[in-house]
């Protein structure tokens, strides 16, 4: 008997994640053509890559610093992520990336559609196998790992995200807006011309990410057992695995390859025979499809706790927003990516003045207003006070970041506030 | 390995490496006594006092519509613009040699007197709503050799 709820969930699920995914991503499009959004819309999906955090460990670990554009945040989702699998194994790549998901879906429109005929091709449900099938499913899913050891080294030498420029899944979300790299353009229309003809190939065969957590995966108490006494040898789970994993043969799967998307358990005729299961025989913990699905849904929220916290201290707390993740990201020792990352949209208080911040703010640090700012510098009164400190000297060479500090710390503090004049 | 699985494997290996070799920014330094070394921001560069040295960077572009012109790239030193004239910075920029552009590539040489002795982080900076970019290289400035090595 086939379960019939897991494809309806899993295909909610991914739904709602590409949709997310996209969502957010169009909210920063908007953002940056300057559309107003309620602030406790998340506008940048940066932080939450997961695989970012992986990309910075190194640097962070022997250097100490993240490298530019990745943070705690980074950090914190690769723990969200790795916590996951630890547990209950990959079950990010099975029910929630929103790469693999397409990928599934441009293979199910070119199953409906018929478009695989190729004699090179057999008929398997799991992706249309090369004749040469040993290559493709049990030696080229290695290739993933040579990725991520080549990514991993190559971020560590170069301080660079190199990853960015190959990544479909920027690519993905990203075609619309313009600033995808033609390369990852490139790599993503390969991987979803290949998706007609096999299951998941960049999940297969080139996912540094998919590789970390397939190789975590591997000690999670729960995955796919199979109950050999109730199991007839159909072989049926074979012949469904996205992965090509002989999974009649084992009493417990532990294959890196596996993504625990329980199409195996789908498609078993046998209700029993083959469980997403804790271990041992008596009371061990069974999840079903539903259970499974509320994991992977946890798993999705847990993403986004940094932003929840962002949103609720800007939106209850009155904090500036940005100061949660600035907070968490200087933990971690990194002041450097302050100004540049997404999140510093305001200047954090700060005790003295600091070229980043705007004559308005360097005018309410030193406890004055900006009128009196402008005329103790010299500046006309209807100078932009959103300029920073450091950016006057591009309208007046002479009045240099230093020239500046000088003549507020010499000048400013012995003038009479404006609530003091009135 | 028939030729088919050779061109498959040599085809995807060809797709990682390119993202390996397509870094973003990078950072050289030469030293007086002519000799160039890769400068990663993680570490921390040795300098000595009273010495000349030229800094060159250079970057490909992040994204295939950049917003950001190379000119707009910050170079901060103690907080404010590294830029000629600046004598009091302990980094003292003597010239700049504008940015070469190449298609998607930029780059920009800098020669500069390690003029006071301590650690000076030079920030190089590009502001962008698309996530930018931001990295910090260490210069630590000793008292030079007696040999001046």
């Amino acid at each position: 008997m086939k379960n019939k709820k897991l494809p309806l969930l899993k295909i909610s699920l991914q739904t709602f994640t590409v949709l997310a995914v996209a969502a957010v991503t169009a909210a920063g499009f908007m953002a940056e053509k300057g559309i107003a959004l309620p602030a406790w819309v998340p506008t940048c999906l940066h932080g939450i890559c997961p695989f970012g955090g992986a990309a910075t460990l190194g640097r962070l670990v022997t250097g100490g610093v993240f490298i530019p554009r990745t943070g705690a945040e980074n950090l914190y989702t690769l723990a969200a992520a790795i916590g996951g699998t630890l547990l209950f194994g990959a079950l990010f790549c099975g029910w929630l990336c929103p790469l693999g998901s397409v990928q599934d879906w441009v293979w199910r429109a070119g199953k409906r559609l018929r478009l695989i005929r190729n004699k090179w091709f057999s008929a398997s449900r799991s992706g249309m196998i090369f004749k040469t099938g040993v290559f493709l499913t049990k030696v080229l899913p290695y290739f993933r790992f040579a990725v991520l050891g080549l990514i991993l080294f190559a971020t560590y030498r170069s301080f660079n995200l190199v990853f960015s420029h190959i990544d479909p899944f920027y690519a993905l979300f990203h075609i619309w807006t313009g600033t995808a790299l033609p390369l990852s353009m490139a790599v993503l229309g390969g991987v979803l011309v290949l998706s007609i003809f096999i299951r998941r190939p960049w999940c297969r065969w080139m996912c540094p990410f998919g590789a970390v957590l397939g190789i975590t995966g591997k000690i999670a108490p729960f995955t796919v057992r199979r109950d050999s006494g109730l199991c007839i040898g159909c072989k049926a789970c074979d012949r469904a695995c996205p992965s090509n994993i002989k999974i009649s043969e084992p009493d417990k799967i532990s294959d890196n390859r596996c993504s625990r998307c329980l199409e195996c358990i789908e498609s078993c005729p046998v209700p029993g025979a083959l469980l997403f299961s804790s271990p041992g025989t008596g009371k061990r913990a069974v999840l079903s499809p539903a259970r499974a699905a509320a994991a992977a849904a946890v798993l999705l929220l847990s993403f986004f706790i940094p932003f929840a916290a962002e949103k609720v201290s800007y939106a209850l707390l009155q904090l500036p927003e940005g100061a949660v993740i600035r907070t968490l990201y200087n933990a971690g020792g990194n002041s450097e990516n302050e100004e540049s990352g997404q999140y510093s949209r305001d200047a954090a208080p700060v005790k003295g003045l600091s070229g980043s911040m705007t004559l308005d703010q360097a005018a309410a640090a030193s406890g004055g207003d900006v009128s009196q700012l402008l005329v103790l510098l010299g500046l006309p009164d209807d100078f932009d006070t959103d300029v920073k400190l450091r950016d006057v000297e591009e309208f007046y060479e002479e009045k240099s970041l230093r020239w500046i500090k000088e003549k507020v710390e010499s000048g400013f503090a012995v003038l009479p506030s404006s609530k003091e004049l009135l | 390995m028939n030729n088919k699985k050779m061109l498959i494997f040599a085809l995807m290996l060809l797709i990682s490496a390119a993202g390996v070799f397509a870094c973003e920014f990078t950072f050289t330094l030469t030293t007086p006594d002519g000799n160039t070394n890769r400068l990663t921001p993680a570490d921390s560069v040795s300098l000595e006092e009273g010495r000349q040295y030229v800094l060159s960077v250079s970057y490909v572009e992040d994204h295939k519509k950049c917003a950001v012109p190379p000119e707009d790239t910050l170079f901060l030193l103690e907080d404010e613009r590294w830029k000629t004239g600046k004598d009091y910075l302990p980094l003292a920029l003597m010239s700049s040699g504008g940015w070469i552009n190449d298609g998607r590539s930029h780059s920009i040489s800098f020669t500069f007197t390690a003029s006071r002795q301590g650690s000076f982080p030079l920030a190089i900076i590009r502001e962008c709503a698309r996530g930018g970019y931001s990295a910090s290289l260490n210069f630590a400035v000793a008292q030079a050799g007696p040999a001046g090595l």
